[in-house]
């Protein structure tokens, strides 16, 4: 019975091995498909999308005119100046080659102020893996990214541009410009009626409060304000006419009722004073325009203005809209500056250049590693041993399942992670097996083994739980694979090894 | 402190100094896919076996080059090493045309230049949640281990994966093995490595006696 028991185990662990690592092929469409779950593998051992930006000529070659005027410039003084000592020309000269240098420099700030803002606004979009490079000669960023649904929302964001400023409604004239915003957030606020109204919550500088306060002084930019000078200025427009018609009126009447004509006439001077008053209001009107749009502004605190997003509406879907397109101005205003314009250059797939043999190849030797340490296991404690080793067995199967069915990515780390719990089992059933020889009672040496393995390893949990909750992929991959590997240790041990060595005592 | 304790520490010192000259003047080297760099890319039209071009890469270049093959359909390929000249290119276009049948001509193929990564840039994701682990761990054995004295825990737990982590770092720099996408994983498994060795080594410590 005991041997029965031993051969249904390991069978199992045979049968668990060939669904493992052979797979289960069903015929369907004429071909034979594994049904068992493929690895879901990272971004540099499967593919990444790499997207290179570039800066945009139109503003370089603005830039090579506008060097290029300087030095003519500086030639023209050259040549205007002959006659002044040639130590004077040598100076010039200097300063002319510490401009360019420090144009350079400014120039490659640029870049990396860009590179940064590009790298927080990926951040912002929860981007969970990338890499960003900068080619300071020309400007040329790189950005690699894994291939998923979000992909090309990122790479549309790190060019996109949404400028907050406050215009002249009349000359288009900026008074506000967005390098005086310094922040933006958003929020909503829900009424009786569980309509919703999404509100973008703007922060000035401080030169950006000072010219708020020096144009507020001439215009008006409340929604409030605004409406009343339109309505002001409708309504004069309306009398204005009225005021017209009535003039005409008086000139076809006039040569009958002469008595009315004086009133009259002065009703008409008196509207057309009034109308005259009110041609040049008191106040002009300046508006918000984030990129292309107008925004109602409906509050002015300090250096905060508050305007609305959309309109009040109870509609789901408008309510998402709405507080996505908030959001989006929020996230590319915190973002930081974009001093330098960027296109894309090019937006590509690539594969990884680690192959799938070369992974597998990899396996093969740690595996080669694990196999000489069980074939030593067997040597040293014989039956015990073998029985030990073959569950090993089983545990490496039943992992790479568990692995391949929590849809956890595997990525450098994850391997990493993967060789680590190996070693971790190897060494949990070596001190198992040592204290079983030992103590020669199993509960106590399995009571024994669990205590001292798994104190040891609480730093290594802490780690693992930490890296877990990160967002960033490749770490989140070796918590993930880390935490279901120790979980494992804990149960199979429990489960299969004991039952193993329990029978083996019997 | 043991004779062998205090040579082991010696030659360990030694080691993380000497690896924190040559960073300093001579730098860590980096792998291909993170430092500066060519590349040249070939449409090939039709589904390339990479192991091929690697052959025609590895002739014509060197072994230090990265064959990735590009697109979802697998017809182009980028070819990317340190340089690459124009003879080379030349050759390398000339060869892969005698295996496969495609348009593109050694003269329209141009060679193009790849920024390098920053190792900071690599390795700066990992720093905060190790910070949050590292102090969550201190706290653990700090609470678990306060009997065996306070100060020499702390120093253990603190000093022990610094000390591993430069002495890595300082391998790395002296042996001239490139820092990659394998780096992050050696941290993490010297890290796991150093804190399970604090843990066996502070439970050999003796109880301090109140």
């Amino acid at each position: 019975m005991r041997r029965v028991k031993i051969l249904t185990i390991i069978l199992a662990i045979v049968l668990l091995g060939l669904i493992a690592f052979g797979g289960i092929y069903i015929q369907t469409q004429n071909r034979m498909e594994n049904k068992v779950k493929d690895y879901k593998l990272g971004r540099e051992l499967d593919s990444e999308r790499i997207v290179e930006l570039k800066v945009v000529e139109e503003e370089s070659e603005e830039e090579n005119t506008e060097t290029a005027e300087n030095s003519e410039s500086t030639q023209s003084t050259e040549t205007t100046t002959t006659t002044e000592e040639t130590e004077n020309s040598e100076n010039t000269e200097n300063t002319v080659e510490k401009t360019e240098e420090e144009q350079m420099e400014e120039k490659i700030k640029d870049y990396e102020t860009v590179k940064n803002t590009m790298e927080n606004r990926l951040k912002s979009l929860n981007a969970t893996d990338y890499t960003i490079s900068l080619n300071k000669a020309d400007g040329t960023i790189r950005v690699e990214l894994p291939e998923n649904d979000y992909t090309d929302m990122y790479i549309y964001y790190l060019t996109a541009e949404s400028n907050i400023e406050i215009k002249d409604k009349e000359t288009e004239e900026v008074l506000i410009n967005n390098d005086m915003v310094k922040s933006a957030k958003y929020s909503y606020t829900v009424n009786n009626s569980g309509s919703y109204q999404i509100h973008e919550e703007i922060e000035l500088t401080k030169e950006g409060q000072a010219k708020l306060n020096e144009i507020l002084n001439n215009y008006a930019l409340l929604q409030t304000e605004i409406d009343g000078i339109e309505e002001e200025e409708e309504k004069n427009n309306t009398e204005s006419t009225a005021s017209t018609e009535s003039t005409a009126s008086t000139d076809n009447t006039e040569a009958t009722e002469n008595t009315q004509t004086t009133e009259n006439t002065t009703q008409t001077s008196s509207t057309e004073s009034t109308t005259g008053e009110n041609t040049e209001p008191s106040k002009k009107i300046a508006n918000l325009v984030v990129g292309e749009t107008t925004y109602n502004v409906t509050e002015i605190k300090g250096n905060k203005i508050t305007f609305q997003v959309g309109s009040q509406t109870s509609n789901t879907t408008s309510v998402n809209n709405y507080m996505s397109q908030a959001a989006e101005i929020a996230m590319l205003k915190n973002a930081g500056k974009m001093p330098v314009k960027y296109e894309t250059y090019s937006n590509r797939y690539e594969y990884s250049d680690i192959t799938k043999q070369e992974i597998g190849i990899f396996a093969l030797v740690v595996l080669g590693i694990i196999l000489v340490i069980l074939i030593v296991f067997s040597i040293i404690y014989k039956t015990s041993g073998i029985l030990a080793s073959i569950s090993f067995i089983g545990f490496i199967a039943l992992y790479s399942l568990i692995i391949r069915y929590t849809n956890v990515m595997i990525s450098v780390e994850g391997i990493c992670a993967i060789i680590i719990i190996l070693f971790i089992n190897l060494k949990f059933n070596q001190e198992l097996l040592e204290k079983t020889k030992k103590v020669n009672l199993l509960k106590e040496a399995l009571k024994l083994t669990y205590k001292d393995i798994f104190i040891k390893i609480i730093p290594v949990i802490i780690l693992t739980l930490v890296a877990c909750l990160t967002k960033w992929d490749n770490l989140s991959s070796f918590g993930m694979i880390m935490f279901w590997g120790i979980v494992l240790i804990a149960v199979y041990n429990f489960v299969v090894t004991r039952t193993f060595l329990k029978l083996k005592k019997q | 402190m043991k004779k062998r304790d205090a040579i082991i520490l010696a030659i360990i010192m030694l080691i993380i100094i000497i690896g924190i000259i040559l960073t300093c003047t001579i730098g860590f080297k980096k792998q291909l896919r993170f430092s500066d760099s060519q590349k040249i890319d070939i449409y090939v039209g039709e589904e390339i076996d990479i192991n091929k071009i690697k052959d025609i890469a590895n002739e014509v270049i060197g072994n230090k080059n990265m064959v990735q093959i590009i697109e979802i359909y697998g017809d182009m390929v980028t070819i990317r090493a340190n340089s690459i000249t124009e003879e080379q290119k030349n050759t390398i276009v000339n060869k892969i045309k005698e295996l496969y049948e495609f348009e593109q001509t050694a003269e329209n193929t141009n060679v193009e230049n790849i920024p390098a990564t920053r190792i900071r840039d690599i390795l700066k994701q990992y720093v905060l949640p190790l910070t949050i682990a590292g102090a969550i761990i201190l706290g653990y054995m700090l609470i678990t281990y306060h009997k065996k004295g306070l100060v020499k825990v702390m120093l253990n737990t603190i000093l022990i994966p610094i000390i591993l982590e430069l002495l890595l770092f300082s391998v790395l720099v002296i042996t001239r093995i490139p820092v990659g996408i394998y780096t992050p994983s050696l941290i993490l498994l010297v890290l796991v490595l150093a804190i399970t060795y604090v843990v066996c080594r502070i439970q050999k410590l003796p109880e301090k006696n109140v």
